[in-house]
């Protein structure tokens, strides 16, 4: 009520001469400075500061994806490196299979052969020791017998034919 | 009845104060009164901060400049670049920025002690810079479309039977010449006004509560205190707000005179959802700033 | 004022019941304005920021009427 009252209210809505001039005065003032002088710097330094920033951007992308190929790399090289492991393993365990079995193999063969050359001495000693003992038991038999029946059996022809005889018959009866 | 009233009670602040006299220059075109002194005083102190801040601008800001670039990054994005696209918009940046600044600082002295009053709380600082807005968006109507285009499109809105045109040219006319820039007057210098009037009513009854009661009274001088620190903290709110309208206004009024380029037909409720289209067209990045 | 008789008086500034009437209006609509914001706020909360502004911007405009009483009450 009392604000109202007093002074003139309309008188807020007549803009005074001076006053109009001092407004405009400020405000060409602030926008001549703003225009020509705050407003190009601060660009020109927002501008420079985008820019560095979007270099430094992009030179981390770029060495993100430079490593990113060395890592591709890497992991090829890792891939194939394993790859070739496990064929020299594959290759080195046929190798030993094969070695082991060539062994055996000749293991086997040798063993073999021993045991035939075992069998045909055997069988060399057993044939030498029939022909030492046959002669042996025939000149026994002879000795035995002549003595026996003293001197029937003088003449060396009866003799050979008889104690041949006898052995053979002696020896077909062991062959038996 | 008047007289007495003030002379028993508080002092309250009066219209009579925001219509001093002009005791520097008196008579002359350039008479200087105390609201001008402060107008001069920051618009000086404007200069000076802006200056300082462009001048020691680096690459690597120092918090000072980040705080100013904040607020130019803030203007550009979310009132320039949002109404008046990047391509168009870059030519008003200048304006925007030196709007929304003078006028938030303008106003803010109304909490700066020793001021009191807002440096645009007489009409004519108010009404110079929304004649500065009306200069604008027609300049940039006519250097965009031409003179005949631009009032063809602002006064004929497409779609509209043509009987309406009688009615319809002479509000256009009316808004694009005088109802736009009289409302941004008024919205601010009237802001200004009631904020004087709220913080001093508060202030002036703190005081004589006070000093010229008896002690059964003065606990209401306390209440009114708390009043004038509510009302502060209000108006710095409102100093910001009405200088974010102002230069938002100022954008759209733009935006209305160049050409869109969708270049829907015009007429005010059509007018109205472009605005909001293009409001809405542009993500909400920028400005969910103005939220925070 | 001659033979009148004046039953009741009115003193003081009746610009100020004027600028009480013109609020009612604009106090409405910037109510609705506001409450439409947060309505649209509280259902998409994600375009908040955009609401806000057109908001202020609605609010700007009805503002203005509420004002122009305020002038009104100044000129008597």
């Amino acid at each position: 009520m009392v604000v109202l009252a007093a002074g003139s209210g309309s008188d807020l809505f007549f803009p005074k001469v001076y006053d109009l001039i001092w407004s405009s005065v400020v405000l060409v003032v602030l926008l001549i400075v703003f225009a020509k002088f705050v407003m190009p710097k601060f660009n020109k330094v927002m501008n420079e500061r985008a820019k560095k920033i979007k270099g430094q951007i992009e030179d981390a992308t770029a060495m993100k994806q430079d490593a990113q190929k060395l890592k591709e790399k890497y992991d090829e090289l890792l891939g194939s490196a394993k790859m070739e492991a496990e064929k020299i393993r594959q290759e080195a365990r046929s190798q030993a299979d094969q070695i082991v079995a060539e062994a055996q193999e000749r293991a086997a063969a040798e063993a073999e052969k021993i045991r035939q050359e075992a069998k045909a001495d055997l069988e060399a000693q057993k044939a030498k020791a029939l022909s030492d003992l046959s002669a042996e038991v025939g000149s026994l038999a002879v000795s035995m017998a002549s003595k026996i029946l003293g001197s029937e059996l003088k003449d060396p022809g009866v003799q050979t034919s008889m104690s041949d005889s006898a052995i053979s018959r002696i020896g077909s009866g062991e062959e038996k | 009845m008047p007289e007495l009233l003030l002379a028993s009670g508080p002092d309250f602040p009066s219209v009579s104060e925001l219509l001093p006299n002009a005791p520097l220059f008196h008579g002359t075109i350039f008479a200087i009164n105390s609201i001008i002194l402060i107008r001069l005083v920051a618009t000086a102190l404007i200069l000076l901060i802006m200056c300082i801040a462009a001048a020691r601008a680096k690459v690597v800001p120092g918090r000072f400049q980040s705080a100013v670039e904040w607020v130019i990054d803030f203007l550009r994005s979310s009132i320039v670049y949002e109404f008046l696209g990047e391509a168009q918009g870059e030519r008003y940046t200048n304006l925007i920025v030196t709007l929304f600044v003078s006028i938030f600082l303008f106003n803010f002295c109304e909490n700066i002690p020793g001021a009191n009053v807002a440096a645009d709380t007489t009409i004519a600082m108010p009404l110079i810079l929304a004649v500065w807005s009306l200069i604008t968006y027609w300049a940039a109507g006519i250097r965009t479309k031409g003179l005949w285009k631009f009032l063809k499109d602002e006064l004929l809105p497409k779609g509209v039977p043509w009987p309406i045109y009688i009615l319809l040219v002479p509000i256009n006319l009316l808004e694009i010449i005088i109802i736009r820039p009289f409302s941004l007057t008024i919205r601010l210098f009237i802001n200004m006004v009631a904020g004087y009037l709220l913080v001093g009513l508060c202030f002036a009854a703190t005081q004589w509560f006070f000093f010229s009661t008896g002690w059964d009274l003065k606990w209401i001088g306390a209440v009114s205190l708390l009043g004038g620190f509510v009302m502060t903290c209000f108006e710095m709110m409102v100093d910001a707000i009405q200088a974010y309208i102002f230069s938002v206004l100022t954008a759209a009024y733009i935006m209305l005179s160049i050409p869109d380029s969708s270049e829907v037909g015009a007429g005010d409720p059509v007018k109205a959802s472009k605005l909001q289209a293009k409001i809405g067209s542009n993500k909400a990045k920028s400005l969910s700033k103005v939220k925070g | 004022m001659l033979d009148v008789t004046t039953l009741a008086a009115v003193t003081g500034s009746v610009s100020v019941i004027g600028y009480g009437l013109a609020a009612i209006g604009p106090g409405i609509g910037m109510g609705m304005i506001a409450g439409k914001a947060i309505e649209g706020t509280a259902r998409q909360p994600e375009l908040g920021g955009r609401l806000m502004v057109l908001m202020l911007l609605g609010i700007a405009f009805v503002e203005v009427i509420a004002l122009l009483g305020f002038v009104l009450a100044f000129i008597q």
